[in-house]
């Protein structure tokens, strides 16, 4: 079967564009073939948002052909070796919010296990893209849909890249005041 | 004054003497040692592979290790032969405490296994002199003695240095030269494990020097294991059709299977692909990439080439206009209809922007990242002088 490479946000799994190769159809590129000095990732809203996810944060993997997602693939999650369509979303359901002193994920539902969420943030003066997690630390018996963790940053405006587990990627711009 | 090369020689009616006749002995073996120090390098000649094989006492199960019998020729031109298989002490290991006191259980240390050349002395009874003259040895047992370094010894073996051309073989110092023969793995009171390979270091072969090889008989072959053995990569040099060198797998009389020839007009033929760029030639990739990626290098071209101007590429894209399965329903005899938007390459980074309008107005438009069909032509630069 025909196959393709998909590039992939390593933590997560969420999948961020597609390359095949005619002429090495039966090779598997590498990240520094197809995303050397990162992947230039577009928000789906108007696609103006651009922000770059750094070379070390990707990785390839090699799939099935499969133009569902070679049109579409930031609606795609890595899952077990093969890529699952996901649920689109975006703010305010599905967001970061950003304070200045606190990073805040919200998803659209309540979760009753410890979520992790990852999301990149470039923009106003930082220097390097910020990448991290923030846990949702939902219970079975305290289900909940945000959680908050510190991180100080200057007001201004931000580029945000949020990969949460069973969402699709989502790309935006938050404002710390 | 520098050592000289003895040879003795003999008149006749000459009494003998023992080192008379110990002369002849060691003219020969040095001789050989010299061949075998300069023509070969060092190494395993055959056999002398670690074997484990699985036992049992009231602690579980362990290894017993033994090195199989063969031959192998040291860097100062020592012959080392193993006889009979060989099982390794783990008194001695325990001994010369070279296990790592804290080890990762999931990647256990990998000790490595030498051989060394010994010469000893054997006492001597059938052709024993004189009984006033006492019991002197008549023999010398050109023994071996196998030992244990620590993890990473054996990355130094390169290191060691031979004699010089005019010292004997049988001199001091020169049975100190260590043949890796493999890799054990211990629980601190038996072995576990042993394999031929540890951190990309292998057992080593024995080679041969040589700046010129001439073949009796028209033609030359290298083999990759024995001719006997078939499926394994050879290559002949021979006088066929005028002269030709042929590449391939050897079948199981020996014969190479051509897979690669060229002839002596220069003339190539190739039964698979021919990979990686050609100089002053056209190399080419093409399919599909999304906004954001970098189009893919044609097979021999490197970003390096390209960033040192060896070679140039140019990119053409073509936005794809097909419709994701995933856009919402336009409603009934509507359609998506699109326009890119913007669609370039910079540098080799894919810039696709599309908009995906509802001829019916709603839902309201999409701007999404696209796909592009992507041709790379890849242009090596001729070497100065070629042609």
């Amino acid at each position: 079967m025909e196959k393709m490479n998909v590039i992939t946000f390593k933590e997560t799994g969420h999948l961020l564009g597609v390359v095949t190769r005619a002429g090495q159809p039966e090779k598997a590129a590498t990240v520094e073939e197809i995303a050397a000095g990162g992947f230039r990732l577009r928000d789906r809203q108007n696609g103006e948002i651009t922000l770059q996810i750094p070379e070390e944060e990707l990785g390839v993997s090699w799939v099935d052909y499969d133009t569902r997602i070679l049109y579409r693939p930031h609606l795609f999650i890595m899952d077990a070796g093969k890529p699952e369509q996901k649920t689109e979303n975006g703010p305010p359901n599905l967001s970061i919010a950003l304070s200045g002193a606190l990073i805040t994920a919200t998803l659209p539902a309540n979760v009753s296990e410890s979520v992790e969420i990852w999301c990149q943030i470039v923009g106003n003066n930082l220097s390097e893209p910020i990448v991290r997690s923030v846990t949702i630390p939902g219970t079975v018996s305290a289900p909940t849909n945000t959680g908050s963790e510190a991180l100080i940053l200057g007001a201004g405006d931000y580029k945000v890249a949020m990969f949460a587990p069973d969402y699709a990627l989502v790309v935006f711009m938050e404002t710390v005041p | 004054m520098s050592p000289q090369i003895l040879r003795p020689i003999f008149s006749e009616n000459q009494i003998l003497s023992a080192a008379d006749v110990n002369g002849i002995v060691n003219h020969a073996r040095d001789a050989s040692a010299r061949h075998n120090r300069y023509l070969h390098d060092w190494g395993i000649a055959d056999g002398l592979t670690l074997t484990a094989e699985e036992r049992e006492d009231t602690a579980g199960t362990y290894m017993e290790v033994s090195v199989a019998p063969g031959v192998a020729l040291d860097g100062n031109g020592r012959e080392i032969v193993v006889a009979e298989a060989f099982r390794l002490s783990e008194d001695l290991f325990d001994q010369l405490n070279v296990a790592e006191s804290v080890t990762d259980p999931n990647n256990p240390p990998q000790y490595p296994v030498f051989i060394l050349g010994r010469d000893q002395s054997q006492q001597g009874t059938a052709m024993a002199p004189a009984i006033c003259q006492g019991s002197a040895s008549t023999r010398t047992v050109e023994g071996f003695e196998v030992t244990f370094g620590r993890v990473g010894d054996a990355a130094e073996l390169d290191n060691q240095t031979p004699i010089q051309p005019g010292r004997e073989i049988s001199a001091s110092g020169t049975s100190d030269w260590k043949i890796l023969l493999g890799f054990v793995q211990w629980d601190g009171t038996h072995f576990t494990a042993a394999t031929d390979e540890a951190d990309g270091i292998n057992r080593r072969y024995a080679g041969v020097r040589a700046a010129d090889v001439s073949a009796p008989n028209h033609s030359l072959t290298l083999r990759s294991a024995l001719r006997t053995v078939s499926d394994k990569a050879a290559l002949t040099i021979d006088n066929q059709n005028g002269g030709e060198m042929r590449f391939g797998l050897q079948d199981s009389k020996g014969k190479v299977v051509p897979v690669f020839t060229v002839n002596a007009k220069g003339d190539v033929t190739a039964e698979g692909k021919i990979l990686g760029a050609i100089a002053g030639g056209v190399q080419v990739e093409s399919g599909v990439v999304t906004d954001g990626a970098l189009v893919p290098l044609p097979a021999g071209i490197t970003q390096e080439q390209i960033d040192d101007g060896e070679a140039t590429i140019q990119v053409h894209l073509s936005p794809r206009f097909q419709q994701p399965a995933s856009l919402p329903d336009p409603g009934a005899n509507q359609f998506w209809q699109m326009q890119p938007l913007e669609c370039y390459a910079q540098d080799r980074r894919v810039v696709c922007r599309v908009r995906w309008e509802s001829t019916g107005g709603a839902p309201g438009p999409l701007i999404l990242p696209g796909v592009c069909d992507f041709q790379v032509f890849g242009f090596v630069k001729a070497q100065a002088g070629a042609s």
